[in-house]
């Protein structure tokens, strides 16, 4: 009885096997993220310049883009250099903005008197602003606008 | 000697837009002779903890990151920058050329009588944790060697205030 279900799913699934080999072969092949073989010379990618001064929010909760150089900041598992002038404790004397107070609270709610962990890495959500075309197209409309 | 070569070569001393390049020995080797020869007495040191491994795995290495830095930094504090300023120099700087902070921080340091190292630390290599408390650590202990020497003359409070700590 199993053995007969075997064989049956067995003679349908092969033929569908070497179909669908068979197509994967004739369409395209392999697509590198390169976009064309290493022996081909690419087009160097366009340089967008940072835009200096600061630009005004697209939405609520954007985090606001970064109006200044920072090419070499660190920004490691062991020193963040960011905060030598946005950290509460320097942001007045330096004349940067501070921290957000959100960016103090921990994965539990716990007000730190230090930048939470969680928050580290400024530059995952925090980028230097450039009048760049978008690397993927979407269609997102700020609520601020289509109000 | 490679880990902190590698760092080196990741920053704007080592690549840049001018195409004038800084190597090892115009910030860590003084130009004028007698200073130069202390230099290479000194160095001695190096030599000798390159041999013994001192520092030859990176645990090694991050272990004694901070307190390698902090030699140098002291030297940086006491001698005024002086291998900063064999190519740097306030009067050269055009500020309105310059980014606004940048301006900015610059007129203030020329106005509190600041030198380099007191922002630029980590300018050729990488910074260990607690790098500031350390910085504001060899500045005041500089100023009390220099206070017990009577020759003064460094303005603690203000270099605290600009650094964001407390004057106490």
């Amino acid at each position: 009885m199993k053995l007969t279900v075997i064989a049956k799913i067995a003679a349908f699934a092969s033929p569908l096997l070497v179909a669908g080999l068979v197509v994967a072969q004739t369409t395209g092949g392999i697509h590198s993220l390169r976009g064309a073989a290493v022996d081909q010379e690419l087009e160097p990618p366009e340089v967008y310049p940072q835009q200096l001064g600061r630009e005004v929010r697209n939405y609520r909760q954007q985090p606001p883009t970064i109006p200044h150089s920072m090419t070499q900041y660190q920004i490691d598992l062991r020193t963040n250099q960011c905060l030598s002038c946005h950290d509460w404790t320097n942001a007045g004397d330096r004349g940067a903005p501070t921290l957000s107070m959100t960016h103090y609270l921990d994965r539990n709610g716990n007000q730190l008197d230090t930048v939470a962990g969680t928050r580290w890495f400024c530059t995952q959500c925090h980028v230097p602003q450039a009048d760049a075309p978008a690397l993927v197209g979407n269609d997102f409309e700020a609520s601020s606008i289509s109000r | 000697m490679e880990t902190n070569l590698g760092e080196y070569r990741q920053t704007v001393h080592y690549n840049n837009h001018s195409g004038v390049r800084a190597i090892c020995s115009d910030c860590h080797v003084p130009h004028e002779w007698q200073y130069k020869m202390k230099a290479k007495v000194m160095a001695v040191k190096d030599v000798y903890h390159e041999v013994m491994g001192t520092i030859n795995t990176s645990e090694k290495y991050e272990h004694r990151r901070l307190e390698m830095a902090a030699a140098v930094w002291k030297k940086m504090k006491a001698t005024d920058s002086r291998e900063c300023r064999n190519c740097h120099a306030f009067e050269y700087m055009d500020f309105t050329i310059q980014e606004t902070r940048a301006a900015q921080n610059h007129q203030r340091a020329v106005d509190e009588n600041m030198t380099c190292i007191d922002c630029h630390q980590g300018i050729a290599h990488d910074l260990a944790p607690g790098y500031l408390e350390e910085y504001q650590h060899v500045v005041e202990t500089l100023a009390q060697s220099k206070l017990q020497d009577g020759s003064g003359g460094v303005d603690v409070a203000s270099i605290k205030s600009y650094l964001g700590i407390s004057a106490d």
